[in-house]
């Protein structure tokens, strides 16, 4: 049968009475290379390591996260940097040892010499095959988890009308055309501002549409994106945390202009955000 | 020919040879090609012109004219092209029933005919594998000169070196260029030149199907190159809708080339898959097949089945704009969501097109310079599989953020961090064979470690963006520009230098100067590095991608890309003046410089025509590299010991 | 292969035995079949997509459901007629079904040896499938919508528009194949260059069953509250359970915009 010598190990048959599994790892880590390898991938895991925190820093430029949604995507970025390390540490370690510390021939001729036979190494492969399916299972759930959290957060499953507390939410209805942004407020006599003015605290929907061609809504340190469709209406909503002014960018090439189809978004506290609005035209408020 | 000394009970009649060997088939060549696309171009384009009034306007009050001219200029290049390399005599011949003679294809495949070969419609796949090899070269050529000038005008802002419209040209360009080049980047010469020798085949299944998929592409891409010229496909690689309606004609360049090209890959891939399952040496069971062969053949899969989602999605858009129906036209009905989604079909897919024979042809090459057996074949199998199933079921992770499905996110997000699993595989074969070996660093191994050094940044920064949360930063931010350029150029590109090095010698008969070709190398890998990681940086700024312009906050980052990318460009030119060099003048390659094992190596240099004079038997396992493992011999005496105790 | 028929024929081109190069061409056949059928589900998952979405009330043609949504769109057709006839589909399917039964039919004579009836047959099968083009133009030509007239009329436009490319294949292969086994070169001894063909057709009658099929099921869109094209009117009616003449209209599983909560109602 294929299959048999497909995965048929080239190893001697093991023995019954093998060493007790301790040992083996032990006579392992005694090997020279082993040792050098490990503590090259701790090495390397540590030079990697502050990257956690440099992501971070690179993504906090412009004052976010600026939002409870912002900061479950940072937390996310922050550990899928860290559980990715030790994987990548390894993988990087094995290149240099491979270079540097087991044998090198750099002759034009073919070199003589040949290395042993590992056909496979069934310790080896099941931890592999272990290590990486849990990481991918930890990712899974993980990204489940912080989806589910920030579904929750935005469009969700509760509709904008039963949501708890005492205040309403502010609804703005986001329109996108080449390449201009638009939001108007329908709980403000549809006030319409070519700024995004959102209330500190107070979750906001959006109801997100195109009048021409696709868009993305992304407004930056709020964490929130979604496209803008023509024909077609998506809802997201965040609640701004932290009064300042943000950004909103166009995410999806939509002609000539896309590179300029930005304005920004002002988080105001509770007072100032309704004297914005009556300036704006829309005097009451829902 | 084969020693076919049968008694035959049944006769099959003989077909009569018709004049001179090859037939109708010895007027054509490129030559004749190039004129009769140009004048039928002509006529097309005149016939258009006489029969759609001046001054017609279609749905949207656009004028008619510009779009059918073109589309009619364009539909003439394409047949006439093919009429004029010999493309419908086979056909023709079928059908009056004139079947080729031995003699006859004996001609088709370039029997004593110099390098003229190279202009025909011939099939001898190590012909098509060498055109192959410069068509991609030629293609990559013109879509890096773009990337420089696209670098050039993000890297001096303040100079606004193009007008919009040009940049938004060079970046559609850039990338469907670049998606070409790289899709046939191993599977075309390596593929075509390779597998039919390693697997103990004469030629390919179907060698004219082979010259056809070769001669087709060739007719594709003027198609491309003239859409510059006709206003530019100003919209992304991905020309979404409806933005691409609002493109000038260059856009039916982009259709056109779409709509020729995946026919192309289409028959190549059934070529490729046909030759691999029917046409393998005796003996040559599936776990003494090279992974190499399973690479192609899992790419060669997926474009079978991805890429008609590709062609249908372009045909029906090319049908809104010239018929005025209403698939991507919201107002009339059509749906942006529809094109997302039959474009990703294909756009998933055929990410792993590029990348499966690019770390397959690495797989194939470490053993070699690592004297060692490849590690763990199986898991290498196992890999290739799953990365060949999970690949169809993934492709909604772009659509993310289009809210088209909300809830499709959940099991979308859960294939696609599922991919990681058989990836990782490939990558515990790479580094498993790396593992105690001992390593000949010669550029095609080099170039490997390049590979997975960038393989792995790529996987990482693929974890963020598999994920929903994190993608709801990144979609659509230079991040995923890095991601995917550490992907298709990091691993695919790279890949591609490692196996055109390792596969030079039997190619072109020259070893590829290490020297020149190292130096390329390098200075490519540093300038890559430093592109592609300030764009990751630009990225987690917030710099969305395809912009012209941006904040004074991502100066810093693009100006250290532009940098890069020039420096890649010169480490680019170098490897390409190594391959030029070597080429026309280099040391000549012995039939076996590298001491594999493996059959295609086993052949002379050059390779004659059908290969192989007597067809060869396989009776090992591939890779059968290296001495026993002292370790493992130390600890069996020892437990045999431990057992006698 | 080679021990199955004893001593094989050889094909005059390779050298190799006919079995050899068939089960080769065979397997290349079935590949493109795979080819031909992902572009042909491309086409009826367009259809069915647009059908459940029917974005801005686009998906009828006028003289259905004219409604205010579709003002600013295509002018109403003169005939104010709506769907097309379910009939002509299935009577060009079965036509296209007559022409697959005479290929095999053709296919068995040639390998009984008999040349001259499987000739006859042949060109039977070639007069339907012209017939059946001639047919399949003139339902083009007399449907009661044009290419613009709304997503409806374009879904079945190109769907039909395929079954001509398919139907001039199908009649190149026909004449090709017919005229081979006139001259004998399709014979006892190497009859199946016969057998691809009737296989290929085989196909082209499944795609041709599978685009009656669509045409002839979904009709009325299911989702008759559909998304206004660039505003946010607050909707006036739940979704109702999608009505009246289509005879299954269960709403599609794909996701459409009238399905996710609506924060603005």
């Amino acid at each position: 049968m294929a299959h048999q010598t497909l995965f048929d190990s080239d190893e001697p048959e093991a023995p019954t009475n093998r060493p007790a599994a301790t040992g083996r790892i032990r006579e392992w880590v005694s090997r020279p290379y082993a040792r050098a390898i490990l503590i090259l991938t701790v090495v390397i895991g540590f030079v990697l390591l502050p990257l956690a925190w440099l992501i971070l820093a690179a993504m906090n430029q412009t004052g976010a996260p600026a939002s409870p949604i912002m900061e479950e995507i940072e937390k996310t970025v922050f550990w899928f940097t860290i559980v990715s390390i030790p994987m990548t540490a390894f993988v990087f370690a094995v290149l240099v040892y491979s270079l540097l510390g087991w044998k090198r021939i750099s002759s034009d001729d073919p070199p003589m010499q040949e290395s042993p036979a590992i056909r496979t190494n069934r310790t080896g492969t099941i931890m592999w095959t272990v290590v990486s399916s849990v990481l991918a299972f930890f990712l899974v759930v993980w990204g489940m988890i912080e989806l589910a959290a920030i579904t929750a957060n935005s469009y969700g499953t509760i509709p904008a009308d039963q949501q708890p507390g005492d205040e309403q939410p502010l609804i703005v209805n986001v329109t996108g055309q080449q390449w201009v942004w638009t939001f108007e407020y329908p709980g403000y006599d549809g006030a319409t501002t070519p700024v995004l003015y959102l209330e500190k605290d107070r979750p906001v929907y959006f109801n997100v549409t195109s009048k021409d061609v696709i868009h993305n809504f992304w407004a930056v340190e709020l964490g929130v994106k979604i496209d803008a469709n023509p024909g077609a209406a998506t809802q997201t909503g965040v609640t701004p945390t932290k009064a300042g002014v943000f950004n909103v960018r166009c995410a999806e090439l939509c002609g000539l202009h896309h590179a300029y189809m930005e304005t920004t978004i002002e988080v105001l506290p509770k007072e100032v955000f309704a004297a914005a609005m009556r300036e704006m035209g829309g005097g009451k408020t829902s | 020919m084969s020693s076919a000394t049968v008694v035959q009970q049944h006769s099959v009649p003989q077909p009569a040879q018709h004049g001179k060997p090859g037939g109708m088939i010895r007027h054509f060549n490129v030559v004749t090609a190039v004129i009769l696309g140009l004048v039928l171009a002509t006529i097309f384009g005149f016939l258009a012109n006489r029969l759609v009034p001046s001054g017609a306007t279609g749905a949207t009050f656009a004028p008619v004219l510009p779009d059918v001219g073109f589309l009619a200029i364009l539909i003439g290049w394409v047949l006439g092209f093919m009429i004029g390399i010999g493309a419908f005599i086979g056909p023709f011949r079928w059908l009056m029933g004139r079947d080729l003679t031995h003699a006859d294809a004996e001609y088709l495949a370039g029997k004593d005919m110099g390098v003229g070969r190279y202009f025909r419609y011939t099939t001898d796949h190590k012909v098509v594998g060498i055109q192959y090899l410069v068509g991609f070269m030629v293609i990559i050529g013109l879509g890096g000169l773009l990337a420089m000038l696209i670098r050039t005008e993000l890297g001096v802002t303040w100079a606004g070196v193009f007008s919009p419209d040009s940049y938004n040209t060079l970046i559609g360009t850039h990338g469907i260029a670049m998606i070409i080049a790289m899709i046939i980047a191993i599977s075309g010469p390596v593929g075509n030149f390779i597998v039919p020798i390693m697997i103990g085949a004469r030629d390919m299944a179907f060698p004219r199907l082979n010259a056809l998929s070769f001669w087709l592409l060739a007719a594709a891409v003027p198609c491309l190159v003239a859409s510059m010229f006709a206003g530019g496909i100003r919209d992304g690689w991905s020309v979404y809708q409806p933005l691409a309606s609002q493109s000038p004609p260059g856009m039916i360049g982009y259709q056109i080339t779409i709509i020729v090209f995946a026919i192309s890959t289409g028959i190549a891939s059934v070529n490729l898959m046909t030759t691999i399952l029917r046409m393998r040496a005796k003996g040559m069971t599936w776990a003494r097949t090279p992974v190499l062969v399973y690479g192609i053949f899992g790419a060669a899969l997926m474009g079978l089945y991805a890429f008609p989602f590709y062609q249908y999605s372009q045909i029906l858009a090319l049908s809104d704009r010239i018929f005025g129906t209403s698939f991507f036209n919201p107002v009339e009905g059509g749906s942006v969501w529809l094109y997302e989604n039959l474009f990703w079909l294909l756009g998933h897919p055929e990410v792993y097109v590029i990348l499966l024979p690019s770390i397959a042809v690495c797989l194939e090459l470490i053993p070699v310079f690592m004297r060692k057996p490849l590690f763990a074949m199986g898991f290498a199998i196992a890999g290739v599989v799953g990365v060949v199933i999970m690949s169809g079921l993934v492709w909604a992770h772009h659509m993310y953020m289009t809210g088209w499905a909300p809830f499709a996110n959940y099991p979308f997000m859960l294939s696609t961090e599922m991919i990681s699993i058989p990836v990782g595989f490939l990558v515990l074969v790479a580094i498993g064979t790396l593992w105690r070996g001992t390593a000949w660093t010669r550029l095609p191994l080099m170039a490997v470690y390049a590979v997975i050094f960038n393989k792995m940044i790529g996987g990482v920064t693929g974890i963020y963006l598999s994920d929903v949360p994190a993608d709801q930063f990144f979609h659509g931010s230079m991040f995923v520009v890095a991601h995917f350029h550490y992907m298709l150029m990091g691993a695919g590109l790279f890949g591609a230098m490692a196996g055109i090095a390792f596969y030079f010698p039997k190619m072109t008969g020259h070893i590829l100067d290490e020297r020149m070709g190292s130096i390329g190398l390098w200075t490519a890998f540093a300038g890559f590095q430093l592109t592609f990681g300030s764009m990751f940086v630009a990225g987690l700024q917030g710099q969305p991608r395809r912009v012209l312009q941006f904040d004074n906050l991502f100066n810093i980052s693009n100006w250290l890309s532009t940098i890069g990318a020039y420096t890649i460009g010169i480490g680019m030119l170098i490897f390409l003046a190594a391959i030029i060099f070597s080429w026309r003048n280099g040391k000549v390659a012995s039939g076996n410089p590298w001491a594999s094992k493996s059959l295609e190596w086993q052949t002379p240099t050059p390779v004659p025509l059908e290969n192989f004079t007597v067809l060869p038997v396989v009776t090992e396992r591939p890779y059968d590299y290296g001495v026993p493992d002292p370790y493992a011999t130390a600890q069996k005496t020892s437990s045999d010991k431990a057992g006698v105790q | 292969m080679s021990d199955t028929v004893n001593p094989a024929p050889v094909s005059p081109t390779t050298g190799e035995p006919v079995q050899v190069v068939a089960a080769r061409n065979r397997l290349g056949i079935y590949f493109l079949i795979v080819i031909d059928f992902m572009g042909t589900m491309a086409l009826i998952i367009s259809y069915a997509y647009l059908w459940s979405l029917n974005v801005n009330n686009g998906w009828a043609p006028p003289g259905s459901q004219f409604t205010a949504f579709m003002s600013n769109g295509p002018a109403p057709s003169a005939t104010g007629t709506s769907f097309a006839a379910d009939w002509p589909f299935w009577v060009i399917t079965f036509a296209v079904l007559v022409t697959c039964a005479l290929t095999w039919w053709s296919y068995r004579l040639t390998r009984r040896g008999d040349q001259a009836v499987a000739t006859a047959v042949g060109a039977a099968a070639i007069v339907v499938a012209i017939a059946t083009l001639v047919a399949q133009w003139w339902q083009i030509s007399t449907l009661p919508f044009g290419a613009a007239n709304g997503t409806y009329a374009s879904a079945v436009l190109i769907l039909l528009s395929g079954n001509i490319v398919h139907l001039l294949v199908v009649i190149f292969l026909l004449l090709g194949i017919t005229n081979r086994v006139r001259m004998g070169l399709i014979s006892r001894s190497n009859p199946w260059q016969s057998q691809f063909v009737s296989i290929w057709i085989t196909w082209i009658a499944i795609a041709f069953i599978l685009g009656a099929f669509v045409t002839s099921t979904m009709k009325v869109s299911p989702n008759d509250n559909p998304t206004r094209f660039g505003g946010f009117e607050p909707r006036t009616s739940q979704p109702s359970p999608a009505a009246s003449a289509s005879p299954s209209a269960s709403p599609s599983p794909s996701a459409s915009p009238s399905a996710s909560p609506s924060p603005s109602s």
